[in-house]
């Protein structure tokens, strides 16, 4: 892609915050812009800057930079930042601004106007001339200094676009990840990829110039949240993805939202995208695994606490009051099927696979068709999702973690296997 | 005599035929004006019906709810079709009301008159009603939703509730927009809305106080409450 013209410069550069535009002015080249995205972590964030920092600095040659971007905290996060970063490196605290619609998006890290922040660090990359650019939440406890080296080395040694992570899960986390989010995208764009929301990932500066940049920014990421759009994004692009095993993921807080907006948005993201690309999915036969490097690991142990009991009463509600809107969002047959799951045993109650996977094609079509204002329809599909994933705990959690890891696999590969009755049918209602 | 009978049986004839030259052109206007009515109706209708599919109408009403709450009514066909018969049946009643009142009878003098004084609130009535049912139905559907995934006992209570709160309300100003019997409309609304309002406030006051404040409790305590919530995430 051409490189913008001053003019174009000009017109996506007035998003920017006058503070940053001014650090920009005159500034010197970096090649590699840490952005650490941050607000309220005072506890977190320096030790997370420390850390990226020497796991970068063991290569002298590099020029890096270090931004972190703040969303207006009230702990000195960016003072504590500065002082764990010191004067040997280069650092800029920026503020980046919070809109109000940005505002109900869910945040993994809980930083209010997350996408702002990761188009700030974008733009400041794309001006500086940087060959990567990393993205890493400053609430997280568990980093560690290898952590920079594998997400911007397939970059700067292998040139590739974009290294998404891959994190160390127990056997049940993620399981909206696992079951759809993951599966579509494979079945979908034909990537094997893990995945994961936010913690960190990189890109390259071409990545970034090419089709960062160039995406209607304020249309439809403030809608979705930044980090599904960009994983969606990567993949959708056929960019050049590789994986970064991180190991686990220990975050300082919780994700935010109750579990129907965290689907609306989620699987909004993935579906919304799906419109869009629609050119590019529609030929994908097969999925192919993408590079991956670090150490691999298995699912780990479920700790915790699990109410499968509620999961399916969730479910049987749904079966019993929001029977008028899954008759509209999905087809005769999936409806039917769903209508007939027993629920009266909780022990022995099976959401088969296929049905799962039907049931979410038909989400996705009714999705496109628009039968229904789209929040409704996203939100309605909560209770299918506590019914599946309770079957799937039911029907391995006497099992050892490798059956899980197969049924996952399997299912993924139902994905695959029914993706002609996705396309036929999209094709008939574009018709 | 027989002369003064021929006289009077012409006279009559005479005036009878000039009372018929004079009104068969009117009667005849009175014709025209059917034809009229029927033929651009009918264009009107088609042309009309057309825009509306080529806008997918038809697609947003039945997204909207507004095909469901038709058929409730009994209203069997597509949005467009109704919309179209409706222009078709509004278009050629102006132009029978316009026929009428080239009849010049004293009875139907001033008739167009005063039926198109009263279009402006019609349509304003009309939109009221459309408005109403989507604003109803969008926010029944959005209730039933948020209260099923908050595997609340009584969702489809609440959201029938919702929704015919907002219906109740849209009658209300829809009688009100049309002039109908204005203070009794008033009196009755106010009359219903405040006994629910008063019985809901009763009912949580007194009948479940309790379960008013284990909810306001669960909600406002969510954070200490890890009980019944599993410590899973989700993405």
């Amino acid at each position: 892609m051409d490189q913008p013209t001053p003019n174009e410069h000009a017109v996506t550069e007035s998003f920017l915050p006058e503070p940053v535009r001014a650090l920009l002015d005159g500034a010197e080249p970096a090649d590699i812009v840490i952005g650490l995205l941050t607000f309220n972590d005072a506890s977190t964030a320096p030790a997370v800057a420390r850390t990226l920092l020497a796991g970068l600095n063991r290569n002298d040659q590099q020029r890096i930079l270090l931004v972190n971007c703040d969303a207006g905290s009230q702990d000195r996060t960016p003072d504590l930042v500065q002082q764990a970063v010191g004067d040997k490196s280069r650092f800029w605290a920026v503020q980046h601004p919070v809109m109000g619609t940005s505002l109900h998006v869910l945040s993994e890290s809980g930083v209010p106007g997350r996408d702002t922040a990761v188009r700030t660090l974008a733009m400041v990359a794309d001006r500086l001339a940087s060959k990567a650019c990393l993205i890493v939440d400053g609430n997280l406890k568990s980093t560690h200094p290898r952590w920079a080296e594998l997400l911007t080395a397939p970059i700067l040694e292998k040139g590739a676009d974009c290294v998404l992570p891959q994190f160390n899960r127990n056997r049940y986390e993620g399981t909206l990840t696992s079951t759809l989010l993951a599966p579509v995208t494979r079945a979908l764009y034909g990537r094997r990829v893990a995945y994961h929301q936010g913690g960190a990932y990189a890109f390259s500066g071409a990545f970034i110039r090419s089709s960062l940049l160039s995406q209607p920014w304020d249309g439809e990421v403030p809608t979705y949240g930044i980090d599904g759009w960009v994983m969606t994004l990567a993949v959708a692009e056929q960019a050049d993805v590789y994986q970064a095993r991180l190991g686990p993921r220990v975050q300082q807080a919780k994700p935010l939202g109750d579990l129907a907006t965290i689907i609306a948005q989620a699987v909004g993201c993935v579906f919304h995208m799906m419109e869009r690309y629609q050119h590019v999915w529609e030929s994908v036969k097969a999925s192919t695994a993408v590079s991956t490097i670090g150490e691999q690991a298995r699912l780990g142990d479920f700790v915790g606490t699990l109410h499968v009991e509620r999961m399916i009463h969730g479910f049987r509600q749904g079966l019993r009051d929001l029977v008028p809107i899954w008759q509209i969002v999905l087809s005769p047959e999936t409806f039917q099927q769903v209508l007939e799951l027993g629920v009266d045993d909780t022990e022995s109650f099976r959401f088969p696979s296929r049905l799962w996977v039907q049931a979410v094609y038909d989400l996705a079509l009714a999705y496109h068709d628009r039968l229904l204002y789209r929040e409704h329809l996203l939100k309605s599909l909560t209770p299918l999702y506590l019914g599946y994933t309770a079957s799937l705990v039911l029907a391995t959690r006497a099992q050892p973690v490798t059956q899980v890891e197969e049924e996952l696999e399997r299912l993924a590969i139902e994905y695959e296997a029914m993706k002609p009755y996705l396309t036929q049918r999209w094709r008939w209602s574009d018709e | 005599m027989s002369d003064l009978w021929g006289e009077a049986m012409m006279e009559a004839f005479r005036d009878m035929m000039k009372r018929l030259v004079l009104f068969l052109p009117k009667l005849l206007a009175l014709a025209s004006f059917i034809l009229l009515g029927v033929l651009v109706g009918l264009i009107i209708k088609v042309i009309l019906q057309r825009l509306l599919r080529a806008a997918r109408v038809d697609v947003l009403s039945e997204r909207w709810g507004l095909q469901a709450a038709l058929g409730r009514a009994g209203v069997k066909h597509p949005l467009s079709h109704v919309v179209a018969r409706v222009a078709f049946w509004t278009v050629f009643v102006v132009f029978t009301f316009m026929g009428v009142d080239a009849l010049d009878l004293p009875a139907t003098a001033s008739l167009l008159g005063n039926l198109l004084g009263y279009l402006p609130s019609v349509v304003a009535a009309c939109l009221l009603i459309l408005v109403g049912v989507l604003l109803a139905n969008f926010l029944g559907e959005a209730t039933l939703i948020a209260t099923v995934n908050a595997q609340i006992q009584e969702a489809r209570l609440i959201a029938t509730l919702v929704r015919w709160g907002v219906l109740l309300f849209t009658a209300a100003t829809v009688l009100t927009q049309l002039g109908i019997a204005k203070e009794i409309v008033i009196a009755a609304f106010s009359i219903i809305f405040g006994g629910v309002v008063l019985a809901l406030a009763i009912a949580v006051g007194l009948g479940a106080r309790n379960l008013a404040r284990d909810i306001m409790e669960r909600r406002w305590r969510k954070a200490k409450d890890t009980k019944n919530h599993d410590e899973m995430a989700h993405l």
